[in-house]
């Protein structure tokens, strides 16, 4: 049951990211929901589910963008990871703390996906992919996360996303 | 046999005849009371006043709270009344606003584009990253649409078309890093090729310009028509700076291109 929500959740995310985001912009950089929901999910879930959420996360995303099939899914899978490495180590409770993981993951992820295209021939200017797209896209990730992550930390422990909710 | 002359009888009858006669005198008067009905009727007004007065007080106070429940009533409906117009209102708004960028898109076709056989598309969504810079139209392989199929607006180049479904197509806009488009000065004929810089970018670059033709500032930047995907002479932008390779041998200028990426909501396919 929680994957399934935990799918929907990223179907949806996904349709605002190609549809709406655009409009909240900040200097030409838009947030990743899907990136935050991986990480969030990481974090509360440990690194197996949260490699394995963010991999098929990235693969969804991958599918839609529709070029570079593998980047979203490695990153995804990066970013799943690492939050997951956090897990039973760092409070989840606090949301600071929250703030500073998702920030750090993102820039992690993307940073996996910068690698991966430049291995694959795409010269972006490192300036702006380090400054515009890792550091302004983690932070905004990271704020994103802030204000969501209450919200589904309460669903993971007695809502439609907890273990209890699996039938 | 009752005597009919008696005095009660006649001064009765002389009475009932005085009392004719004032009427039929009084009738068709010039408007004016005779002085006692004058004097009764002003004497008694302060209290017709005050009494009338009174009762509709007292009127509105008994009914008082019927016509708070009725004009709260209608309070409410007039307020969804105002809702549903002001809806409509943004709905014209909407329209009109789609309207005029569709004349925009037409005149376009029948002016500059008639050489062209185009489509309008509609964008209906963008990259979920932030790498790239494309997106999908409502267009796909069934309207026609193919893959290098340049992509316009009325004030200039756009991008290609990258991918097609059988209802969308995938459009790879100017601004993207890994777009390349051959282009031209307007007015110098200095060539070079247009390239994206990021993902949200707001400028181009124009790269391999030889170093020795002059470029100012505010030059327009057309597409050469090399490359066999672009047809030439569709309007990219206008040079905002120009710098020299440290190589020595070209210049690379800042462009800033006519179409207002962000707010683009349909395009035209050049089939």
């Amino acid at each position: 049951m929680r994957f399934l929500v935990f799918g929907i959740l990223v179907l949806l995310a996904l349709m605002l990211q190609v549809t709406l985001v655009e409009f909240i912009q900040v200097w030409g950089v838009k947030p990743d929901l899907v990136m935050v929901l991986i990480t969030i999910n990481g974090f509360l879930r440990g690194t197996r589910e949260g490699a394995f959420s963010g991999f098929a996360a990235g693969l969804l995303k991958d599918l839609t963008a529709g070029d570079f099939l593998g980047v979203g899914c490695l990153s995804g899978l990066v970013a799943g990871y690492a939050a997951g490495f956090a897990e039973s180590r760092l409070f989840k409770e606090n949301r600071i703390i929250v703030l500073g993981l998702v920030g750090f993951t993102s820039f992690l992820g993307q940073l996996t996906s910068y690698l991966l295209l430049l291995l694959a021939g795409m010269g972006l200017p490192p300036g702006i992919a380090v400054w515009k797209i890792l550091i302004l896209l983690s932070t905004y990730n990271a704020l994103i996360g802030f204000v969501i992550y209450g919200r589904y930390y309460r669903s993971v422990q007695k809502g439609l996303l907890s273990k209890e909710a699996n039938v | 046999m009752p005597r009919f002359f008696t005095v009660k009888n006649v001064l009765l009858t002389i009475a009932l005849l005085l009392l004719v006669i004032l009427v039929v005198r009084n009738a068709g008067s010039d408007g004016k009371l005779n002085p006692a009905a004058g004097f009764l009727r002003d004497g008694l007004a302060p209290a017709y006043h005050l009494m009338t007065n009174t009762g509709q007080k007292i009127n509105e106070w008994v009914s008082y709270p019927v016509a708070l429940l009725e004009a709260s009533r209608d309070n409410r409906e007039l307020e969804e009344k105002i809702s549903r117009l002001e809806a409509r209102i943004r709905q014209e708004e909407e329209v009109r606003q789609e309207n005029k960028r569709l004349k925009r898109l037409l005149e376009w076709q029948e002016g500059k584009g008639q050489q062209y056989d185009s489509v309008v598309a509609s964008i209906i969504a963008r990259d979920p990253d932030n790498w790239f810079s494309t997106v999908t139209v409502n267009k796909g392989r069934e309207d026609g649409i193919n893959s290098d199929m340049t992509v316009v607006a009325p004030t200039g180049l756009v991008g290609r078309v990258i991918n097609v479904s059988p209802d969308t197509a995938e459009v790879m806009l100017i601004t993207d890093p890994r777009s390349g488009v051959g282009a031209l000065m307007q007015e110098t004929r200095a060539p070079g090729i247009v390239e994206g810089i990021a993902s949200g970018s707001v400028y181009l670059h124009m790269n391999h310009i030889p170093a020795n033709i002059m470029v100012t500032e505010g030059e327009t930047v057309i597409t050469s028509g090399q490359g066999s995907i672009y047809p030439k002479g569709i309007a990219i932008g206008a040079v905002v700076d120009v710098n020299k390779v440290t190589s020595g041998l070209f210049k690379m200028a800042t462009i800033k291109p006519y179409v207002d990426f962000n707010r683009l909501e349909e395009v035209l396919i050049i089939k």
